[in-house]
């Protein structure tokens, strides 16, 4: 596409010049977590590497995946989801099937006007490619609220990086509550089965609430453990058109991952802050995040032998874990009351004590 | 099914604002917040009668 070209497609698809992507983390640079997991069901399945991007294996299918953040990417995108075969499974049935979703909150999806007669078209761009497997995948998605709709189509990989773009009509009886919920589930689907329960024959041309988990010419990522799936440069933006991708600084993408998840630390002598000695076997001290986050979030500390310390006075004591107490979508206070022995009213400045000290908060959808 | 495994369920000894848990095997702590998926799950396999938080110490 042309300069002029690319220009005119942004200024006729009544979306706007900027922020116009509701995927975040589309480029898949931002790995809070990590950047690299083996994933099957219940092991390592949900936010595992890349910020904001579920891997699913849903209703207990076999196999296993790597998912790690690789720098395989096309022209102008420096890193790439990598979903490597590691464990076969050669057969799902019944609803089985493994899926990469995103889920996008309900409150910044209210310019699709779903549920009006103005709703919008939405159109999804990404680049991918394959290697030993050519699927096809099923791109698909499902409201969440009121009586859930669904829309699927089938795209084909090849071996090479090439940019594929689905434009999906509005609907007019679909439900978005403005709320900080789930609104649309974006799906990637990389496995299932032809006569799964809930395989769609064809590719939807209209929203409908009869249930198309995947299409039914489905490949099988896990056939083979000489298969692997590469994504990256994802963009869903209103109208019908698939303007160039949006590429934006990598604080702010980690900004606005940081809504949905937070590492606070991880490894030793990191600062915490100050805390306090509320009685002598009670310290307290507390947490901030760096921006609201979307709701008050799960709280996670790895724990063992003096992983957490509180210097004051001269001296340190040290503790095993956080016990987390009043939490909100700003902060949440903690203490320890179990290896604490100080003196009441003293304070000091609270810090990670070793390598493996981790402390994680998480508000996904 | 469920899709998440839940043991251990504990309100905390401060109050009730959160409850101590193991997710998947993960040792969490989650507010007793509607909006976080956790707790949302944690209510809905306490309806469902496949899980019980106890008291809290």
């Amino acid at each position: 596409m042309s300069k002029a070209a690319e220009l005119a497609a942004l200024i006729g698809s009544q979306s706007a010049l900027s922020n116009r992507n509701l995927i975040i983390n589309g480029a898949m640079q931002v790995a809070q977590r990590g950047t690299s997991a083996t994933v099957s069901d219940n092991s390592n399945e949900g936010y595992s590497t890349l910020d904001r991007w579920f891997l699913n294996f849903n209703a207990g299918p076999g196999g296993a995946l790597d998912f790690s953040q690789s720098t395989d990417a096309p022209d102008g995108f420096a890193n790439s989801i990598k979903l490597a075969c590691s464990t076969a499974d050669a057969t799902h049935t019944g609803t089985e099937n493994i899926h990469l979703v995103q889920y996008i909150e309900a409150q910044n999806l209210q310019q699709l006007a779903y549920g009006s007669s103005n709703s919008k078209s939405i159109t999804v761009s990404w680049y991918m490619k394959a290697v030993n497997f050519s699927g096809p995948i099923t791109l698909a998605f499902e409201t969440v609220d009121g009586t859930a709709e669904y829309y699927a189509v089938s795209k084909t990989p090849t071996s090479s990086w090439a940019r594929y773009s689905a434009t999906i009509p509005g609907s007019s009886s679909a439900t978005i509550n403005n709320d900080n919920g789930v609104g649309l589930r974006v799906k990637f689907v990389l496995a299932g089965t032809s006569s799964g329960t809930y395989a769609a024959s064809s590719d939807s041309t209209a929203w409908s609430t009869t249930r198309a988990d995947y299409r039914d010419d489905i490949g099988n990522l896990v056939s083979s453990t000489s298969n692997e799936f590469y994504i990256t440069g994802v963009q869903l933006e209103v109208g019908e058109t698939a303007t160039p991708f949006e590429h934006e600084p990598y604080g702010v993408t980690l900004q606005k991952a940081q809504r949905y998840y937070f590492k606070f630390l991880e490894g030793s002598s990191k600062e915490i802050g100050v805390g306090w000695y509320y009685n002598n076997t009670h310290v307290s001290f507390m947490f901030r995040y760096p921006t609201t986050m979307r709701a008050t979030p799960t709280a996670t500390d790895t724990t063992g032998t003096n992983y957490y310390i509180i210097y004051r006075n001269n001296t340190s004591d040290a503790f095993n874990s956080v016990s987390f107490e009043n939490g909100s979508t700003e902060q949440f206070s903690a203490y320890n009351n179990t290896d604490i022995s100080g003196t009441a009213g003293q304070a000091g400045i609270v810090r990670s004590n070793n390598a493996s000290a981790k402390i994680e908060f998480d508000a996904e959808l | 099914m469920n899709e998440m495994t839940i043991t251990d369920a504990q309100y905390t000894s401060q109050s009730n604002a959160t409850i101590k848990c193991t997710i998947d095997g993960v040792e969490m702590q989650v507010p007793c917040d509607p909006a976080n998926r956790h707790y949302d799950e944690i209510m809905r396999q306490v309806a469902a009668g496949d899980l019980t938080i106890a008291d809290a110490d």
